[in-house]
Formats: C-alpha cells, structure tokens, sequence
C-alpha cells in the first residue's frame, strides 16, 4: 500500500494513541468487510455530532475527511496494511536492537558473552536470529569492533575472572573458582549466570591445566606485561610433599622438568575429588622452548624480518565423534625475509603436522589432527602455538574439545554382552582409569547430624548433604574436616586416616537458631512449588518421626501426630514452627524437631515463605 | 430599468460561522436589516436534519443540538473548500457547500416573505483571508440555493463601506478588526474622496470566538475531570449542555467580572466559577496571535499605529474587553471604535456594495446624479450641499433631511494571497513564479512571458499556485491547466500565461503563443476539489426540492 497513505494514519494514530487502525475501531484483525462498514459507520455518526467538540474535534474532523482512505484500507488493502504494520513493527525493534548492539559495541570488543546477550535481546524482542546476526554484523563492520578471539586486541584474563594474582597455587584456584560458581546460584538472572559459569569454567580448564596456564600465562604476559610467576626455587616436582598437588611453573624459558600432563577437569560433580590424588601417570615429554638469541630479542618482534597471522585463531570449540577429526590451521607469513615459524603443542592426543613452516612468505595450511580416542577425558583443552622465534612473535589457538561419553550400548549388543557378563563386566571394569597402584588407601565416612550441611576436607567443600565418603589417596595426611549448616554451631575437626584403616566421623550439630523468625509486617507470603515443599519435607520424615517417636507425648505404642507451620525466608532456610497440637511443648521434642526442621531448605522464593506439615510417629517404647 | 418596482433588489447576505444575517438598500439608499421569519435580524448558521429531505435552520435548529447532536451541523464554514469533506444525514452525503446552501435557502426564503416579491440577485461575504477554493465554494453554495451571485465580497470591505458611506469626503484610514464565530480577519483601508481601497489585509481562517468558547469549555471540563474522574464531554448531550452555560458565560463576563458554571454529568454535580482574570488568562495566547495580526497588517501597508484615524470592530467577539485592551496597548492610546453594530455592519455593507457595483440605475444612486448634477448648476450660488439655504423645493421627492442619495462609491479589494505558477529556471529546477503579488487590486490581470522548457514539447502545463513560498510543498497548487497537442517547438519558444483576477475573485487562465496571436486556451481555474459542474447541477435540483423551514 502507499506509504503516504500507511503514514497518514499512523500520524492519525499517534494523535489517538492507539497502534492500528483495527485497535482504534475495536476490531479484530480478521473481522468480516460487513463488521468494518458498520464500524465505520458508528465512527461516522460520532464524529458528525463531535466537531464542535474541542476534545474530540481534532480526531472526528480527520476521520469525516478521511472515512474513504480508512475504508479502503480496512477492506481492500487489508493484507497490505498488516504487512506494512508488521514490517515497520519489525523496522522498530531493530531499530531497538540495534542501539542495544551499539551500546554493546560501545568498548570496541564483541565478547561471545556479549554476542549471546545481543542474541537473546533480539529473541526478546521476537526477531529472527539471521536478522538479528545480520543488524549485528553491519555494525560491528561499521564501528570496528573485533569480535572475541584475536590474540593481538582482545585478551580475556582469567586470573580476574577468578578474583587471583597470577601466581596462585592450585589450592586457591580451586577455592576460588567453586566459591564463584557458588555465588552463581544466587544470581536471580540466570542468562547471565550461565554465561558466568562459561567463563568460569573456561578460567578453570586452562589455569589449572599447567601446560595450559604457561602458554597462557606467556600470552597474558605479552599482553599486560606482568611479571612472570612466582616460583619458590627449589621446590621439587611433581608435588609429592603436600596433601595437594601444586600446579607447576617451569620458567618460561629453561629447559623444564617434566611436567605433570592431565590436571583433573570436570570439576563440577561433587564426588571425591582427585584434587586429592596425586598426579597420576608419567609425564609427557614436552619439547623444550628455544632459546632467543638474546633476551631483549625475544621480548620485541623484529618487525623487518617479517610477520605472520592465523586463521582460525582464538578458540575454537570441538565436538568429536569417535573418529580423529583434522582441524586446518592457515598461518600466512609476510614480510620481507620471512622468518620461519616453529608449532608446538603438549598433548598425546593431538598431533599437528607439519611443525615448521619455512621457507619463502606464502600461505601454509597446517592439519591438526585430534584423536578422540586417545583422550583421557570427555572434555579437554589443547593449546597449539605458533613461534616465530627470530621475531618472538606468538599466536595460539586454543582447542576446547569434548568428546562423548561411551555410548549406551544397544540393546542387541546389551544381549550380548549380558552374554558375557562376567568377562564383559570385568573388561568394563579394568578400563576404567585404574586406582593408584599404591597400597590400598583408607576410608573416611563423614555423617552429620542432622542430615544436611557442607562438609569440606581441607578447605574443600566436598559434600552439601551431611554425608560424605572418601576411600582413595588416604594415607594418613592430615586433614581438617569442617561441618557447616546455617542455624548451627560449626564444627572442625582434625584426622589423620592411615592406609588401610576406615574411620567414622559422626558429629551433632548443635542448633543455635532461636527459630524465632517473624516476617515483615507489610509482606505478604510468597508462593512457593508445593510439591518441591512437600518433598523437601518429606525427606524430613523419617529423623521428625524419631524425635516423635523419642521425645513425643503418650503412651507407648500410641499415635503422635504433629502438626506444623513453618515459616521460611527468602534463601528457603525454615526459621519458625509452631505446632498446633497441645501437648507437644516438650523442651526435647521441641529442640529434636527443631534440628531436623532447621536443616530443611524450601525452595528459594521471593520473599518468605509459609507452608504447613504433618508427622506421625508412634511412641516408642522406653523413656 | 426595469418597470416593476423592487426587481433586481440585491440582497447582500453576511453568511458566517455562527450568525448569519442579510440586508437589503431601500430606495433612499439606506441600507436595512432584512428579519427572517422568527423576526430576528440575525439567525444562526445551524442545520438540523430531522428526515432525509427535511431540516430546520436557525434558533430551532440550535435548541435541537443538546437533543440529537449527530444530526445538527454547526460552524460548516470552516469547512467550506475542503475537497474530502461530507457529513452525511440519513443515508445522503452532503459537501460543505450543500450545506452552507441550506442556510442561504433559508435565507433567501425568509426574505422573499419579508419583502413580498422573489429575491435572486445576491452578494455574499466572505472573510477577506479566505483563499480562493473557500471564496469559490462559497459561490457554488450561492448557485446551489438558487441564487444569481453578483459578487463575493470581503467582509471588512463591506463593514467599511456601511461605516463609512456617511463620511464620504477628506481623507482617512480604517482598521477593520473582524473577530467573529469562527474566521479573523485584519484589513487596513483607506478612504479618499469616494474610493474605498484596501491597502493590507491579512488574518486567519481558523481564529474565530469559537476557540474563545473551547478554552473555557476545556478549563471547566478538566476541573470536574479533576474532581470526579469523569469527563462530560465524552457524552454528547452533557457537552452540549455544558457548551451551552460556557458560551452563556463568556458573553455574561464581558460585562459582570464573573460567571458561574454549573455542571451536571453522571449524578455528579459541580459548579465552576470563572472570574474574567482567569478567563483572559485562559485565553492570552488568541489575544496575542490577533495582536500580532494586527501589526503584521500596519506593516504590509508600511503604516503605523499613528496612520490609523478610526478602529471598526466587527463580529460579536470583539465585544470581549480583552480585546479593546489590547488594541489600546498595541496604538498606545486609547483606540477609538466607530460606533457601528458589529452584528450587522456586514450584511448592511454587502447590501450597500451590491447596490453601488451592480445596480447603477438603483434610485439611490439616481437620486445623487440629480443632485450633483444640481449642485454642478448652482455651484457658483451655494457654498455647499448641504448648507440650509439650499432651495428645499426643488427637490422632486419627498426625502430625509440631509440625505443626499449613495455617492458612486469606488470600492476596490486586493488579493489577499499571491497567485502564481510553478516553473522551471535554469537549472531545471521547480520554482515559484508570482504573477499577481499580494494586496493587488481586484479586479486585475497580469502576464507573465515564459519560455518552452525542452525541445519538442508538444504539452504545455500551468499549475497555478496561492500563498508564499519557494516550493511546490509550501504553496497550495488550487489549479491545473494542460494544452495539448501542440505542434512541437523548440526549446526557448516563448509562451504568454495571463491571469485574470475577477471581481468575484475566481480566477481565468489564458495560454497565449504570442507568435501566432490567438488564442491557445483559456481556462476557468479547476479549483482542486470543487464540485463538478454536473454534481453542482445536481445539487441545485435536489436543493430546489429540499424543505427548509
């Protein structure tokens, strides 16, 4: 339809404040051609009594003069006008999308971060992705930004993404990087908690990856210009002394001992943790780096002797099947005399071929084959770099690879192997990654009363539900168990577990909340899940029927029942109960009931919560 | 002349936005108010339909507005000229002129009862800024009633002519300030001898006691709005109502310092109390465009405030001692105001200005031959005219003491907007030519020489433009004319356009190729919008059937 006209009327429009002509008349947009006459005529007889109205004059003077162009548009060029609508609907969120991509452009830098929250602006504002991909593009173009990944502008450092100084040890590594994703879990905005986690556990695979956080560590070191890491002198490796393996920083430049190859990765299950283990396995021999011909010379690039780029370079994300999978690598060399490039990378299951690009300035394409089957893990990160060591000029591409998990077998093959299960079980078994050869280490079995609470080993926090088990790499180190609950008095403890020997740790906690919450006076309650309640509080049944049992009211064998309102805050810790039936103001029941109802979190909610609940028991027998 | 006595009276009709009333020149060249039959001079510009060929015009009309206001038109004039406007009352659409043909139907009736014989000829006012399509959509509402329209004619000309016609003679200077219902205009005249000239005019068409009304309607709705969340203007019939009060108390706070307005919507009740301070301020920004009128009119003449011998204030607006207030700050004296009734003063200077430009034979003007012919002959013995020793007995007729007949007045209006064309300069570019400027006397006629913009044009387009400006979008484009088939020129030929400006200010286009001398093409201007003249055929039959009462 014309543009003057579709203007005309969103001018009109505008005057009225409504959006379309078919919410102006209160009409559908699919309405019968006999609805809009009648419409129109209604329309009409208002505006002919409303012109010496100065409210309304404005309005019903455009409608008189303009009923032709409005019916027309309402029934012949229907399908135009709402094409019109929907494509200068659309022109506005981009337009919106577009200042939002402006602003996220603002610094220069396109992080993927920031490209995922340019994205889900535009799923926000309903755009298609490739429209949105496109606005991003164009100005991107426009304003320069380079995206995420050219080692020489954009440099993401991980020591802040985890709040550390370069040279911090592995210990508070780990510390800091489960105390933030910890943190995460209160983020209420959970797009950007995941993209935090990203980072996170991008920080994490490459700073505690020794091989890793060296190449790293260089990279950062040509970028911020830090100092190099500390290194005591002297200390042996690897860490057999400590509890804890320490990561290990050869030097940058001499000639290295061997360094441990595989940092334990996938730190998020809770199990126990190999952190604790010594690194298995031999190391990897790793090439030595070449020595500059002068150490001034190596710090600044050589500008005549030429230089050289790569493509891809940055990140680049894998997923392998079962087959090695060849990733090109193009390194163009420029310049005048062309110095010759050297790659490296520390990994078994990567290999690149070829390793040194000479000759004349050209192009090079460069095969890295990745091998999934040789990988230890299901998640891992290579590092390759490329050395022009007359110039000292240094680009890495970063791989993070996963792999998938053995696959489930099928079920003809379950028929078989059910077959062979013993042979097979035991094949199975044996392929795991085999426990240390040592002796046989021993056994710590944490149980805390009540059921709930974090228990951390050294610092660690390796369990969150009161129970925990640790059966390898025991042989009588010491360690510090800690318990905490919230509402309880703290508890630490010092053990040593020799090789061989299972030691049972049971400790109370005693409740130190007053259970006397009272919410805010203005604030009503908020909704919770029910049933997320109902089974968080079933869970309690059975140690709130001992109490019962124990401390309850009656005869032996009698039925108790109590029931309780329980109110709980905002983070779903439960801080009040009151129970209805008379009778049961016993001081013990009270405290027994209390512990188990105080370690009980309901789900997080905004604002506090109420819910009620019943127990039964049964008393028992005896006091 | 023609032997029945009384035939080809002119009836001058003053059609306004709010009041319309009509006049016509007795014998003695006194000019009269002609009374509809409610006995009224003044009979308001109203239509009610109450079927589809029936309606009534006039104080009914008004007491049906708060009744049934969907089918009551009012201030139609402000509409007159729009090309897309049609109200439509039971299942017929009528255009603006149709409209304003009602009321000159009813007018023209009601003064065939009155005066007891038909009534044809007629000369209608309009206000001195309306652009040419409003003056011609006015004279189509004319033919469409069944009246023979001598002439269109300005409104401040005409209130000028029935003041100053009883002092002919010296020199002076004239402010027309005509605020009436709905239009608002400015014009400075001078009066020399027996010509009237115009020599500014300026004002707007959309500035009227209308707006007065509304902002008093808005500052009382707002308060009840304010009060009780309601707004009686969403329901037509309390805003009639309350239309009703605000324009009883405007007009009650020209004379007392305050009015009260009761409201009553929706069981809520509320009485609202406007004191005239409140009022003027309310409403000091119309007084200060009408200020700013006023100036920009002295300086178009060149002319200051000292220049200015009399001030006439026209329509019922100016009876607002706001505005006298500010006509005094502006000359910074105290202005004097003719003493003419601002009501009538244009109908009885449309009736006048019929007689003086239509009817040369007219008794009146007879009458004053005579006498200047008698005056000539005893010119050596009488000191003057009117001196008391003048023979009594010579005078054939019995007549009025001191009445001397209506001099042949000269009365010359000027163009109120420049009329000009749209070509093409050197650099192909589309430019404003003005042919006939602004403040031209009427009737006038002017050519431009042009050339043929490209070689081989066998077409010729004119579009003539009204109003300032440098481009097509800021002009008004009010006509179109195309010759065709023309043998092709060369580039350069030149081409004569003529435009001629009538007395009723319609203008006529003639294409001349001077080479050849004769006449390419006239045209009557094709105003943009106006009635076809088969539609105006049509609607002159259908009007002819129309029962007004």
């Amino acid at each position: 339809m014309d543009s003057r006209d579709f203007d005309e009327i969103e001018r009109f429009l505008t005057t009225v404040g409504k959006a379309t002509l078919f919410e102006y008349l209160g009409l559908g947009e699919d309405v019968a051609d006999e609805a809009v006459d009648a419409a129109l005529q209604k329309r009409r007889s208002w505006a002919q009594g409303q012109q010496s109205n100065p409210k309304y004059r404005t309005e019903a003077i455009w409608l008189i003069k303009n009923m032709g162009l409005v019916k027309r548009v309402l029934v012949q060029e229907r399908g135009g006008y709402l094409g019109e609508l929907q494509q200068r609907e659309q022109g506005r969120k981009l337009q919106i999308l577009k200042q939002y991509i402006l602003g996220t452009l603002a610094e220069g830098r396109l992080s993927r971060r920031d490209k995922a929250g340019v994205m889900q602006q535009a799923r926000a504002l309903g755009l298609a992705e490739p429209l949105a991909q496109q606005a991003l593009d164009e100005l991107a173009a426009q304003t320069g930004a380079q995206a995420e990944g050219e080692p020489s502008e954009v440099f993401v450092d991980h020591y802040l993404t985890l709040g550390l100084r370069p040279d911090a040890d592995y210990n508070s590594l780990y510390s800091s990087y489960r105390q933030r994703l910890e943190q995460l879990r209160h983020t209420l905005d959970r797009q950007l908690a995941e993209e935090q986690r990203d980072a996170l556990e991008l920080a994490w695979r490459v700073l505690s990856d020794p091989a890793a956080r060296e190449a790293f560590d260089q990279q950062r070191r040509l970028v911020v210009g830090g100092a190099a890491p500390i290194r005591p002198a002297g200390l042996p490796e690897p860490a057999a002394a400590g509890p804890i393996a320490r990561a290990t920083e050869p030097a940058p430049r001499a000639p290295s001992a061997p360094a441990p190859a595989e940092a334990p990765s996938a730190p998020v299950e809770l199990r126990p943790k190999l952190a604790l283990v010594e690194r298995p396995a031999e190391p990897e021999a790793r090439p030595p780096l070449p020595p500059p011909t002068s150490e001034r010379e190596a710090l600044r690039p050589n500008p005549s002797l030429g230089r050289f780029s790569i493509e891809p370079a940055g990140t680049l994300a894998l997923q392998l099947g079962k087959k090695p999978q060849v990733v090109e690598l193009k390194v163009r060399r420029v310049g005048t005399e062309a110095a010759p490039c050297k790659l490296f990378v520390e990994r078994a299951w990567v290999s690149v071929e070829p390793r040194t690009l000479s000759g004349p300035p050209g192009e090079h394409t460069v095969q890295i084959t990745v091998d999934p089957s040789k990988m230890e893990r299901e998640s891992a990160v290579a590092i390759i770099t490329v050395l022009s060591e007359l110039t000292g000029q240094r680009a890495t591409l970063t791989l993070d690879v996963k792999r998938p998990a053995p696959a489930p077998v099928a079920a003809i093959l379950m028929v078989a192997m059910a077959l062979l299960a013993v042979i097979g079980g035991a094949a199975w078994w044996l392929s795991r990654p085999p426990p240390p050869a040592a002796p046989q280490s021993g056994v710590l079995i944490v149980e805390v009363d009540p059921a709930a609470g974090e228990i951390s080993v050294n610092g660690d926090i390796l369990s969150t539900n009161g129970r925990l088990r640790l059966d390898q790499g025991l042989r009588g180190q010491a360690l510090k168990i800690g318990v905490q609950l919230d509402g309880f008095a703290p508890v630490q403890e010092a053990v040593q577990v020799q090789a061989g020997e299972t030691l049972t740790l049971r400790p109370v906690l005693e409740l130190t909340d007053k259970m006397d919450f009272i919410p805010p006076r203005d604030e009503a309650p908020a909704l919770i899940d029910e049933a997320k309640a109902r089974a968080a509080l079933d869970a309690t049944a059975p140690a709130a029927a001992a109490c019962l049992a124990q401390h309850g009211p009656g005869e032996p064998g009698a039925t108790i029942t109590a029931t309780a309102t329980l109110l709980s805050t905002h983070e779903g810790w439960i801080r009040s109960m009151k129970l209805r039936e008379p009778g049961l103001g016993r001081a013990a029941l009270q405290t027994c009931l209390r512990r188990v109802v105080r370690a009980t979190r309901l789900p997080f909610v905004n604002g506090y919560a109420q819910t009620t609940y019943t127990w039964t028991a049964q008393k028992a027998p005896g006091r | 002349m023609s032997s029945a006595p009384n035939a080809g009276v002119v009836l001058g009709i003053d059609l306004g936005t709010t009041f319309s009333a009509m006049a016509v020149v007795d014998r003695y060249g006194r000019p009269v108010m002609v009374m509809n039959s409610e006995g009224q001079p003044t009979t308001p510009s109203v239509i009610h339909f109450y079927d589809r060929d029936a309606c009534v015009v006039g104080d009914e009309a008004t007491k049906m507005v708060v009744v049934d206001p969907t089918n009551v038109v009012r201030f139609i004039k402000r509409n007159m000229g729009e090309p897309d406007f049609t109200l439509e009352f039971f299942g017929r659409s009528y255009t603006p002129q149709e409209l304003s043909a009602i009321t000159l139907k009813k007018l023209k009736e009601d003064a065939e009862e009155a005066l007891g014989h038909p009534v044809t000829d007629a000369v209608i006012t309009v206000p001195a800024y309306f652009n040419s399509a409003r003056r011609a959509a006015t004279a189509e509402a004319g033919a469409i009633a069944g009246l023979n329209v001598l002439s269109i004619i300005n409104e401040p000309t005409a209130a000028a002519i029935a003041y100053g016609l009883d002092r002919i003679g010296g020199s002076r200077r004239i402010l027309v300030f005509d605020l009436g219902g709905g239009t608002f205009d400015v014009t400075l005249m001078e009066m020399r001898g027996v010509s009237f000239r115009t020599l500014a005019s300026d004002g707007n068409a959309e500035l009227g006691g209308k707006d007065w009304d509304d902002r008093l309607l808005n500052f009382v709705a707002e308060q009840f709005v304010e009060r009780f969340g309601l707004d009686p203007r969403d329901d037509p019939q309390p805003f009639q109502e309350l239309y009703e009060r605000c324009l009883h108390a405007k007009i009650s706070l020209s004379t007392k310092p305050k009015a009260v307005i009761p409201v009553n919507y929706k069981g809520h009740r509320m009485v609202a109390n406007v004191s005239r301070e409140e009022f003027e301020g309310l409403t000091a920004d119309l007084v200060e465009q009408c200020a700013v009128t006023s100036q920009l009119v002295l300086e178009k003449a060149g002319m200051g405030w000292n220049d200015v011998d009399e001030v006439l204030l026209v329509g019922g607006s100016t009876r607002m001692p706001m505005i006298r207030t500010m006509l005094d700050g502006l000359a910074g004296r105290r202005v004097q105001s003719a003493n003419i009734n601002p009501d009538e003063c244009v109908a009885l200077g449309a009736a006048l200005a019929g007689v003086l430009r239509h009817r040369p034979e007219h008794p009146a003007m007879a009458n004053q031959r005579q006498a200047l012919a008698r005056r000539a002959r005893d010119g050596g013995r009488e000191n003057s005219p009117g001196s008391p020793g003048a023979p009594a007995a010579e005078a054939p007729q019995a007549e009025p003491a001191g009445f001397i007949g209506l001099p042949p007045v000269k009365v010359t209006d000027v163009t109120s907007h420049p009329l000009g064309m749209i070509v093409l300069d050197r650099n192909m570019n589309e430019r404003i030519y003005p042919l006939i400027p602004e403040a031209t006397a009427v009737p006038c006629e002017k050519a431009g020489r042009f050339a043929y913009a490209y070689d081989g044009m066998t077409a010729v387009r004119v579009e003539v433009t009204e109003g300032h400006g440098q481009s097509r979008d800021e002009v008004k484009v009010i006509g179109d004319v195309v010759l065709e088939d023309m043998p092709p020129r060369p580039r350069g030929t030149p081409i004569e356009v003529i435009y001629r400006y009538g007395l009723n200010q319609i203008l006529e286009i003639d294409i001349l190729d001077p080479d050849r001398k004769d006449h390419v093409r006239r045209a009557r201007i094709d105003l943009r919008g106006g009635m076809s003249q088969p539609h105006l055929d049509a609607a002159r039959k259908r009007m002819a059937a129309f029962q007004v009462s």
